[in-house]
């Protein structure tokens, strides 16, 4: 094997980690708007949850070629501890918070029938942060940084995140039941 | 954004109910009961199915999970053998420039090849290109001023 078969490795597992977790908060974000009518809410919500579980996937292949790739040479405390890493402190400390932020999501999200739906929805909500801080890791660590379309990817996505939680705050549905539980009160 | 999500509750129920209405879950609730007339045996009846017929939970996107995990897979693949032709391209065309690119090996010595090329339209490609070039501590008084390629932005 090359040696520079793992750093391949890594890259592309953290750009499809990355494209598979944005498209996880696209999809939940289209859970909630509705802003496409004619999608099924339980197709939805299963296509939510694969890609949040395939996520965590490539997120693990993304560590391992890390791991197993001697260039940079991570330790595991550079896994485990944000900005103590000797390459890039602080994009790669950003890359280990996103990593717990997912982990955290995925858990509570597999435990969601456990747990108190508060909890849960607290934690969930943590997923504009991890599509935010995961996307500036990668366009601040990353060595596709300078490559055009991965920019344009990170772009685009972060547009149409954008766009869409806007829609989601901003909904007349939601108006609508705020202002029904009001009178309710 | 402090609403509890009424949306997700809906889906999960629908989702439930879908799993429920399966072939196999819709025979011993809805149909047959009625056919034999009394609760006893409906009871009896319900029972008396047991799980083992039953096959196995349909995904309600089972097949769109099938499709985009192939997509994943066929991209992770895809991705990672761009960025190696990229970088064996970038490689090969860097070569007249260098006398003998050696592969990255970071306990490499200092690298002797890293002597600025001698050819200047080249020289912007040269030192990403071949990470032995830009390799650890080569103290060469050359071009202090100029911008120093980190040594970890190897490949393309």
């Amino acid at each position: 094997m090359r040696s520079q078969t793992w750093w391949y490795v890594a890259r592309s597992g953290g750009i499809v980690a990355w494209a598979l977790a944005s498209l996880a908060v696209i999809v939940g974000l289209q859970l909630s708007t509705r802003l496409v009518r004619r999608t099924q809410p339980a197709w939805l919500l299963d296509v939510h949850r694969f890609l949040g579980g395939f996520a965590v996937a490539f997120l693990g292949v993304h560590l391992l070629g890390l791991a197993v790739d001697d260039f940079i040479g991570f330790g595991v405390g550079d896994f485990v501890v944000p900005f103590v890493s000797s390459y890039e402190p602080a994009a790669v400390g950003l890359g280990v918070i996103a990593m717990y932020l997912l982990l955290a999501v995925e858990v509570t999200s597999l435990a969601m029938r456990r747990l108190p739906r508060r909890t849960w929805y607290a934690v969930h909500l943590s997923s504009y942060v991890l599509f935010a801080i995961a996307t500036v890791h990668g366009l601040t660590a990353g060595t596709d940084r300078h490559n055009a379309v991965f920019q344009w990817a990170c772009l685009l996505t972060a547009g149409l995140v954008l766009m869409m939680t806007l829609v989601r705050i901003w909904s007349p549905r939601r108006a609508a039941r705020a202002a029904a539980r009001s009178d309710a009160d | 954004m402090t609403d509890p999500t009424n949306a997700l509750d809906q889906a999960e129920r629908i989702r439930r109910l879908q799993e429920r209405r399966s072939p196999s879950g819709r025979t011993p609730t809805a149909a047959t009961p009625r056919a034999a007339g009394t609760v006893a045996e409906a009871g009896a009846h319900r029972t008396a199915a047991p799980d083992r017929t039953r096959p196995r939970r349909r995904h309600p996107a089972a097949a769109t999970r099938w499709l985009l995990g192939g997509l994943s897979v066929a991209s992770f693949f895809t991705i990672a053998g761009t960025l190696a032709v990229a970088n064996v391209g970038s490689g090969t065309a860097a070569q007249p420039a260098t006398p003998a690119p050696a592969p990255a090996v970071i306990t490499a010595p200092p690298a002797v090849t890293a002597a600025p090329p001698s050819v200047s339209n080249t020289s912007a490609a040269t030192p990403a290109a071949i990470p032995s070039a830009t390799a650890p501590a080569a103290p060469t008084p050359a071009a202090p001023s100029a911008p120093v390629p980190h040594t970890t932005t190897r490949g393309s």
